[in-house]
């Protein structure tokens, strides 16, 4: 699903933030990525959702090689993805279903589908009864779900998320992981930025470590539990 | 895990028919939706309205007033007309004696006898000044012959008025054509004015929508990128801006409207005494349909105009980092 080829990212300031970085993502797989914050994630994130290009290597995300994808063909290959933003990025003047339903209306769904699909979203994080509220009513796990439910509304067949848990209590942050494991148990390719050591210790997906803008350890982390 | 993955594809392929129909849908549910979010602020939304109606309106009014100046002279200018003015000492009778005289000639096509009591009396009736016209001891009005030539141009004018002013009962004698000339002339001059302003009032306009349509992308940034993330292309986020442009037009061409229509009413009454005063009963000249339809187009046409050229500039800059 992922295919990173020896890929570099460096930032018109000079400022190198991956380099030459390899490591592939299978479909249907789950993966965290891990490291200080400064190590990269956001960067190989953005490579991944084509916000930003790489200066070296190659990135081949679901099939398509995005080195010199043209502009016009960004936002349909961003359809494909289900991305998660640590601060949501919701829109804070339009309802949770309004929220919800924006990739939908984007793609042009029908509108009946648009409200059944919405609503199967919404259900599956839990938040089916809040589709009327504004998303200032809602905790920041809420507002979190909301965020999650738009990625996954059009079904992609690849989910990111960077830092989903940021904000949130470890309860709660457990509840967000196990959504995201719930989803990839239906077969959706997954993969998450995220420096709460603790939390993904005690899940059984694979880790990868960045460091200074290198992968430093890519396989299960050993754990105790689960 | 693979069959998962498939459904999420065949779910997502879109038929082309569909995607018209999605189309036309976002198009209609923006026109609505874009209306009804310039409704909710009333008050800026009003100042715009306001900035667009006074600029298409200045030029508007100042083209009517043009059009009713041309339809007061344009009875006039059937052709050159001399006034001969005669002798207080020619009786009405030597007067009807020389008018009949010269209607016998080859290059006057009618000469039409008007005595000094008939020029006073129409005077009085045209002037409202009738009080002061009878407190006069005598009338200070001479007798006029008008003659219309037969040929036009204004060598043979020049020359008919020679002739009539070596005349011995002839005073003056004054070729109406060249005032006429003269106001059209004018007018012609005026019409450029006026051109030139529409097009300065027309670039105002554009420039008040395109940042007014600049303020509002600005406060939607944040919306624009979450679009963008989320797969919306430039055109997606482009669309509602646009319609914004055009209810902003049409607004501002109504208002536009109603400032004109305004102006209409109130002056008709004096305009309408004043033309009455001047010779004849002309109604005052307003914005017919036409006019309306033209103004309205007009409005909306560059207030599309300045939407696209701000949306052009400042959508594409804004981009997820």
């Amino acid at each position: 699903m992922i295919e990173f080829d020896k890929v570099s990212k460096k930032y018109d300031s000079g400022y190198e933030a991956l380099s030459n970085l390899s490591f592939s993502l299978n479909n249907g797989e789950m993966a965290f990525l891990t490291g200080h914050s400064g190590a990269g994630k956001s960067t190989l994130l953005k490579l991944i959702a084509n916000i930003e290009r790489c200066t070296g290597g190659q990135v081949r995300v679901a099939g398509q090689l995005l080195n010199r994808m043209p502009s016009y063909q960004i936002p349909f290959f961003r359809r494909q993805l289900g991305v998660v933003f640590q601060n949501h990025h919701l829109l804070m003047d339009r309802s949770v279903y309004d929220n919800v339903a924006l990739p939908l209306i984007i793609e042009g769904e029908r509108p009946k589908d648009v409200g059944r699909r919405v609503r199967a979203a919404l259900d599956k994080v839990g938040l089916l009864d809040r589709e009327n509220y504004l998303p200032v009513m809602l905790s920041g796990g809420e507002q979190q779900r909301v965020g999650i439910a738009r990625a996954v509304v059009t079904k992609p067949k690849l989910l990111l998320a960077d830092e989903p848990t940021g904000n949130l209590d470890p309860l709660l942050s457990r509840e967000i992981m196990n959504l995201f494991a719930d989803f990839n148990r239906v077969g959706t390719t997954v993969l998450i930025a995220s420096h709460d050591l603790a939390l993904i210790a005690r899940m059984p997906f694979r880790v990868m470590t960045l460091k200074e803008g290198q992968m430093i350890r890519t396989g299960r982390e050993h754990t105790n539990g689960s | 895990m693979g069959a998962n993955a498939k459904q999420g594809a065949v779910a997502r392929k879109i038929r082309f028919t569909e995607r018209r129909d999605a189309w036309f849908r976002h198009h209609k549910m923006l026109a609505v939706d874009s209306l009804v979010q310039m409704l909710k602020k009333p008050l800026s939304s009003m100042l715009t309205w306001l900035v667009i109606a006074i600029a298409l309106s200045i030029p508007a009014l100042m083209y009517l007033f043009l059009l009713n100046i041309q339809s007061l002279v344009e009875p006039l200018d059937e052709g050159a007309q001399l006034t001969v003015y005669l002798k207080k000492s020619v009786s009405d009778h030597a007067g009807l004696g020389l008018t009949e005289d010269l209607n016998q000639r080859p290059e006057i096509f009618v000469a039409d006898f008007i005595s000094a009591q008939q020029g006073l009396d129409d005077f009085k009736a045209y002037s409202g000044l009738g009080d002061v016209i009878d407190s006069l001891d005598s009338n200070p009005l001479p007798g006029v012959i008008v003659v219309q030539p037969v040929n036009d141009d204004l060598v043979a004018v020049e020359s008919l008025k020679i002739l009539l002013e070596s005349l011995s009962d002839v005073t003056e004698v004054k070729i109406d054509l060249v005032w006429v000339q003269r106001i059209n002339q004018m007018s012609q001059l005026a019409e450029n004015l006026v051109g030139f302003l529409s097009l300065l009032f027309s670039m105002a306009v554009l420039l008040v929508v395109g940042n007014t349509i600049r303020l509002a992308i600005e406060s939607r940034k944040e919306e624009i990128l979450v679009v963008k993330l989320v797969g919306g292309t430039n055109a997606f986020v482009r669309r509602p801006f646009l319609y914004m442009g055009f209810w902003f037009g049409l607004a501002g061409g109504l208002v536009a409207w109603l400032f004109i229509s305004i102006c209409y009413f109130v002056l008709r009454d004096p305009a309408e005494k004043l033309f009455l005063s001047l010779g004849d009963q002309y109604p005052l000249i307003g914005l017919n349909f036409g006019g309306v339809l033209l103004l309205l187009f007009a409005s909306i046409f560059i207030s599309l105009l300045g939407s696209v050229l701000a949306v052009g500039r400042h959508i594409k800059a804004i981009e997820p980092t």
